[in-house]
């Protein structure tokens, strides 16, 4: 548990944050925006489990020093977005009193009111599955109803999953080591009836635009691109990923055979957007 | 006339128009030292009903002007530097005025004579240099008249002589004036040092909603680049108020520290940002924008990589509609500002304003004051800047936008201004030019940018319906 919050166990919100090879300075920024968070009026209690995907437990003593008797675990290994975060969720979900977790990426900086606003637009309506934070400077171009502030699907980068959905479709489909998990939660959730918004008042301070492409990135991304589409049952989209990913040198692999998925799975499912999926605002 | 015959002129002419600006300046029951000669003003003054010291010895006169207690000092109109006697006038009496007439020896009118080899160089300082040695003896200018120079073009055309001054005049404003007179009063603070490395961001926030100015500020907390100032301009009237801005400033720089100041005069607050920042790099935003992390970061590496005195960014125009549960971004397009820099890009968005970063030792005397953008942002300074300096432009991903409810403003008409530019340069814009006239490739591209453009606006369903079949086609 993070210093200064109440007794483990007595927070209905957990935040997971799952580490790998992080640097000092940014896991300070993203403390001190859990610190303001913690300050701001109207925001709910909460707790913050750290877990390390990394090779060895090198940060533990940094999470340590900038966040003095935080939970850090080590993984051992290097586990995925998915795991890790399905590990700590269905260990949040264990305590009845928790209502939601929180995916929080290492590399964001949460604005002060982001979390108050996650969980109110949480518990805005019945069966609310999802809730992400509006990335920040440079949001998603990817649509949104501004009056209801439904989406076609929630990026992982600060995404609130509820008790109701993760007991009903559980976490994040496994096979996705990284990349498109979050998409597949979301169809999975509209699919289920659940409602998947985004909460237009949470900022997370998120921006990757300028990083370097490393070829790693771009193979996990075009592997996990490839099994979503074959798991949706688009195979010509399946195929097109795969051969992009093993052009970039990526280790051949079988696409799972799915069958036929049911009509609800492919009626939220779109494919006609490349990477977006789904229609971009400009 | 000789150059001499006009010199002797504007001598007489400075000591006349200081004799009236002193009786301008006085008030019965003042008490007026004159440390040079002036019986006819003496007079005049003692008969106005002023108490009067004239000119005392120059080995008598620290102390007697401290036994006087003057509330008005005038200076002697002299040819020579006039620094020394200002120092020695204001630490006598630090309550005075003080009244002096220098004659400009940065006078562009001057300069030309003497680079034609037509007179000796003027001897004296510059209007510009006492201004800055002014600051630096913490006094503050209260009146300022110039006298304007007389053309002397007879060995120049007078077209090129009007636009050698004119650029000089761009880049120093009292390069203009043959002469000053002016009015001094104690600074109410000293002028700040210029601190190398920082950077010092004049921020208007005068119509402004709190979302708006909270977002900026987050932008800012999370910049990459440090050390950072923040100079917020928030005029009495605005819509937010002080313990608001405060409350927000002090919020985000807990995320990481930034130190700030509020500056609250009800107009001319960007002038006086200007004035107070203390950074070696400058920078203007408005409380409408927002910045990508690495924005100054970028733009202070390229201008500490070369030798341009500033730099600017591509940037993005945002349409943000307002809603009942937050702000909503209806579409996001870029500026059309190409590969490279273009004058014509800066005058046509003003907004690029918001864009840039000037490194201040390398501008000389050019004024950086601009004028508080009420109702929208204006273009002088940019293209003042462009007028004598080659920016950098980082070409490539915008790094900021401008957030904005409606569309883009017209931009108001250009400044009339000279530029300075090297030939090769000159050519290189007029080939880019010749050439995108001549690519039919890129007028191909440039038709269905446009065509897109109006089927997204006019018809979004068509537009849809089309965009996913050719998603599909290509892929």
């Amino acid at each position: 548990m993070s210093r200064g919050g109440p007794a483990p166990g007595s927070s209905p919100v957990w935040l997971g944050i799952v580490l790998y090879r992080n640097s000092r300075e940014e896991l300070e920024r993203l403390v001190a925006s859990l610190a303001a968070t913690r300050e701001t009026p109207g925001t709910p209690a909460f707790q913050v489990r750290w877990l390390d995907n990394s090779p060895t437990e090198a940060l533990r003593d940094v999470v340590l020093t900038v966040s003095p008797g935080a939970d850090y675990r080590f993984s051992g290994a290097n586990l995925g977005f998915g795991v890790a975060h399905n590990r700590l969720m269905a260990e949040a979900f264990a305590d009845p009193s928790v209502r939601h977790y929180v995916c929080v990426n290492p590399d964001g900086v949460l604005h002060p009111e982001c979390l108050r606003e996650l969980v109110t637009e949480a518990e805005r309506r019945p069966r609310t599955g999802l809730v992400e934070a509006r990335l920040f400077p440079d949001e998603l171009p990817k649509p949104y109803d501004p009056e209801t502030h439904e989406t076609p699907w929630c990026s992982g980068c600060v995404l609130l999953v509820r008790r109701e959905l993760f007991e009903s479709i559980g976490g994040f489909d496994e096979r996705f080591f990284m990349y498109c998990e979050d998409v597949d939660l979301s169809w999975r959730a509209r699919a289920a009836g659940f409602s998947v918004r985004v909460a237009p008042r949470a900022l997370v301070h998120h921006y990757t635009v300028t990083r370097e492409l490393s070829p790693d990135r771009e193979r996990r991304v075009r592997r996990s691109a490839a099994l979503l589409g074959a798991k949706y049952g688009d195979l010509e989209f399946a195929r097109a990923r795969m051969k992009e990913y093993l052009e970039l040198g990526g280790a051949p692999f079988e696409l799972p055979k799915e069958s036929r998925p049911p009509r609800a799975l492919a009626r939220v499912a779109d494919f006609q957007h490349l990477f977006e999926f789904a229609e971009p605002r400009w | 006339m000789s150059t001499g015959a006009r010199d002797s002129v504007l001598l007489e002419t400075l000591d006349s128009r200081l004799s009236g600006l002193v009786r301008e300046r006085v008030r019965a029951g003042d008490r007026v030292a004159l440390l040079g000669e002036a019986p006819e003003l003496a007079r005049a003054l003692e008969a106005a009903g002023c108490a009067v010291l004239a000119v005392p010895a120059t080995g008598e006169r620290v102390e007697r002007m401290r036994a006087f207690a003057p509330t008005h000092v005038v200076l002697p109109v002299e040819e020579g530097e006039p620094l020394p006697q200002v120092r020695e006038a204001s630490e006598a009496a630090p309550g005075a005025e003080l009244l002096l007439a220098m004659r400009n020896a940065g006078a562009s009118a001057a300069l030309l004579e003497t680079l034609l080899g037509m007179a000796p160089g003027r001897p004296g300082s510059s209007a510009e240099a006492v201004l800055r040695g002014l600051t630096e003896l913490g006094l503050e200018v209260r009146h300022q008249e110039l006298i304007p120079c007389q053309d002397s073009t007879a060995e120049l055309a007078p077209d090129t002589a009007r636009a050698l001054r004119r650029l000089l005049a761009q880049l120093s404003p009292t390069s203009e004036a043959d002469g000053v007179l002016l009015a001094l009063g104690r600074a109410a603070s000293r002028a700040p040092s210029r601190e190398p490395g920082l950077l010092s961001i004049v921020l208007w926030a005068g119509d402004t909603p709190a979302a708006s100015l909270d977002e900026t500020l987050f932008s800012l907390a999370c910049q990459e680049y440090r050390p950072l100032e923040l100079l917020v301009v928030l005029p009495p009237g605005a819509s937010l108020k002080e313990p608001d801005a405060r409350a927000l400033l002090e919020r985000h720089r807990r995320l990481r520290d930034f130190s700030y100041q509020l500056i609250r005069v009800p107009e001319g607050g960007m002038a006086r940002g200007v004035r107070e920042a203390r950074g070696q790099y400058l920078s203007f935003l408005d409380a409408s924008c927002v910045v990508y992390p690495a924005h100054y970061v970028q733009l202070v590496q390229r201008l500490r990589e070369g030798s341009a005195a500033w730099a600017f960014a591509r940037s993005r125009w945002t349409l943000v509609r307002e809603t009942a549960g937050g702000r909503f971004i209806a579409e996001k397009k870029p500026f059309p500002l190409g590969d490279h820099f273009e004058f014509s890009h800066l005058l046509e968005h003003p907004a690029l304003l918001y864009g840039l970063v000037i490194d201040r030792s390398r501008v000389g005397a050019l004024p950086l004051e601009v004028a508080d953008p009420v109702e929208a942002p204006r273009a002088d300074l940019p293209a003042r800047l462009a007028s004598l300096f080659e920016p950098v432009f980082t070409a490539g991903l915008a790094t900021w936008e401008w957030r904005a409810l409606g569309p883009e403003p017209m931009a108001l008409p250009a400044p009339p201004l000279q530029v300075l530019l090297p030939l090769a340069s000159l050519e290189e814009r007029l080939a880019r030019a010749q050439a995108r006239g001549e690519s039919t490739k890129g007028l191909r591209y440039q038709a269905i940018d446009r065509l897109n453009q109006r089927l997204r606006e006019r018809f979004p369903g068509t537009h849809a319906r089309v965009r996913s079949l050719v998603s599909r086609v290509l892929r």
